[in-house]
């Protein structure tokens, strides 16, 4: 997987020095499509040798089932030689004890050496199974390593198309239009949008206000007309003039 | 006692599937089959077989978005987004996987791409099932997007709220790294 990694740095790297870096997406798809089909030639080799290790094996498990069986038939007449060997001896027929003696002799070599094969079939079977734990290790491995490259794949050509789209969406809207496009200007968008709701609250505000005639009372307040928080002055002064006579000393008696 | 027929390679998932649903809260996973059902008999989804799905969704239905297709060699679905100033999110399916995306500013307009680019790496998770990249444009203007990927089965519920969730993102987005574009 490393190994995609590193063509896919090395072809932006080459892109960034060469034309333009557009040229990475293009690459990435390339490299990627090789790196699976590599994958599936490799999960295929390995799957072909998995079912042919599988395939020795039982052959060499049939094998061993023979020879096994041969064992067996091996022991038999072993035991049956003795048998014969111990009559002979009982009868003290001398000749029969020493023919039988020979015989499971040769029957025992014959028994021993079965049990070599055995023990080697033995072995080939285990090798067999090391190869087959082996190789599925490497087909489960080989199976997710062409996952993941597959959904990377699809990841940068759905990006491409999405590109694609976008820059001819952009190249089609004329200059005013085009202004939707991003989410820059969706958002200067929303703020005007926002500005202009709060400039609209800001007007039904002073229309309501003033089919109330707030606004009149507060104009007419204002211009003195009618008696407001303004005539507070005009109050204080009125008394200031009438206590005046009375701030010089009383006359005298 | 029952008699099931499966692939037998696919006896280790038939097992794990048979214990979860004994447990009582089993709704995850039989709501989880519906999905690949819907899927697996329909065949794989497209960006074409896509659209129609998402034209009588929710978020077509409360006139929340407008959807279309952008025709062209690779048809790509156009999203407006209405709630969040007209914003466009551009969706393509390939293979297993749905992209989902809308485009920030132009790389052009940013005074300082290097602060720009710190302040993305310390603060794009704030942006769930997002991600920020820069893309080339094939006349070679390149611009800042954001973008959102899943697998291209996955139920319409959770594609529309993946599309709902970029459109905020990237209005939200552009407001966060404005003060680096001129």
């Amino acid at each position: 997987m490393s190994g995609v990694l590193n063509k896919l740095w090395t072809a932006l790297r080459g892109a960034a020095n060469e034309a333009g870096e557009a040229a990475v997406d293009a690459n990435a798809t390339r490299i990627l499509d090789q790196e699976i089909r590599d994958a599936d030639a490799e999960l295929r080799d390995a799957r072909v040798a998995l079912a042919g290790m599988m395939g020795k094996q039982t052959v060499e498990r049939n094998h061993l089932a023979e020879k096994q069986a041969k064992l067996e038939e091996y022991a038999g007449y072993i035991r049956q030689t003795l048998a014969k060997q111990k009559a002979a001896e009982a009868a003290g027929q001398q000749a029969d004890v020493a023919k039988h003696s020979a015989l499971a002799q040769e029957v025992a070599a014959k028994y021993a050496e079965q049990e070599a094969l055995i023990t080697a079939s033995n072995n080939v079977i285990a090798e067999y199974g090391k190869n087959i734990d082996v190789l599925k290790v490497k087909i489960t491995a080989g199976e997710t390593a062409i996952r993941t490259l597959k959904q990377r794949a699809d990841t940068v050509k759905a990006k491409q198309h999405v590109i694609k789209a976008s820059a001819a969406v952009a190249a089609a809207s004329s200059s005013t239009d085009s202004r939707a496009r991003s989410a820059l200007d969706s958002l200067e968008r929303i703020e005007k949008r926002q500005e202009e709701a709060l400039a609209q609250m800001d007007a039904a505000n002073t229309l309501s206000a003033e089919s109330t005639g707030e606004a009149l009372e507060e104009r007419l307040r204002k211009a003195g007309v009618i008696p407001g928080a303004s005539a507070a002055s005009d109050v204080l002064a009125r008394f200031k003039t009438e206590a005046a006579p009375s701030d010089s000393p009383p006359p005298a008696p | 006692m029952r008699e099931v027929w499966i692939q037998p390679q696919h006896a280790p998932v038939l097992l794990k599937v048979e214990r979860l649903l004994r447990k009582p809260n089993a709704h995850p996973l039989i709501h989880a089959l519906k999905g690949v059902s819907a899927a697996m008999s329909t065949g794989p989804v497209t960006t074409q077989s896509l659209l129609p799905d998402l034209q009588s969704g929710s978020l077509a239905a409360s006139q929340r978005y407008t959807f279309s297709m952008v025709e062209g060699l690779e048809p790509v679905i156009q999203a407006v987004a209405h709630d969040y100033g007209d914003v466009h999110l551009f969706i393509a399916v390939t293979g297993e996987i749905a992209i989902a995306q809308a485009t920030l500013f132009p790389v052009a307009r940013v005074r300082d791409t290097a602060r720009l680019n710190d302040r993305i790496l310390r603060t794009e998770k704030l942006f769930d099932l997002a991600n920020i990249s820069i893309d080339s444009h094939p006349d070679g203007s390149e611009f800042y997007v954001i973008y959102g990927a899943l697998r291209a089965t996955s139920p319409l519920s959770d594609i529309e709220f993946e599309i709902d969730t970029l459109a905020r993102n990237a209005v939200d987005a552009a407001g966060a790294y404005r003060e680096f574009v001129k």
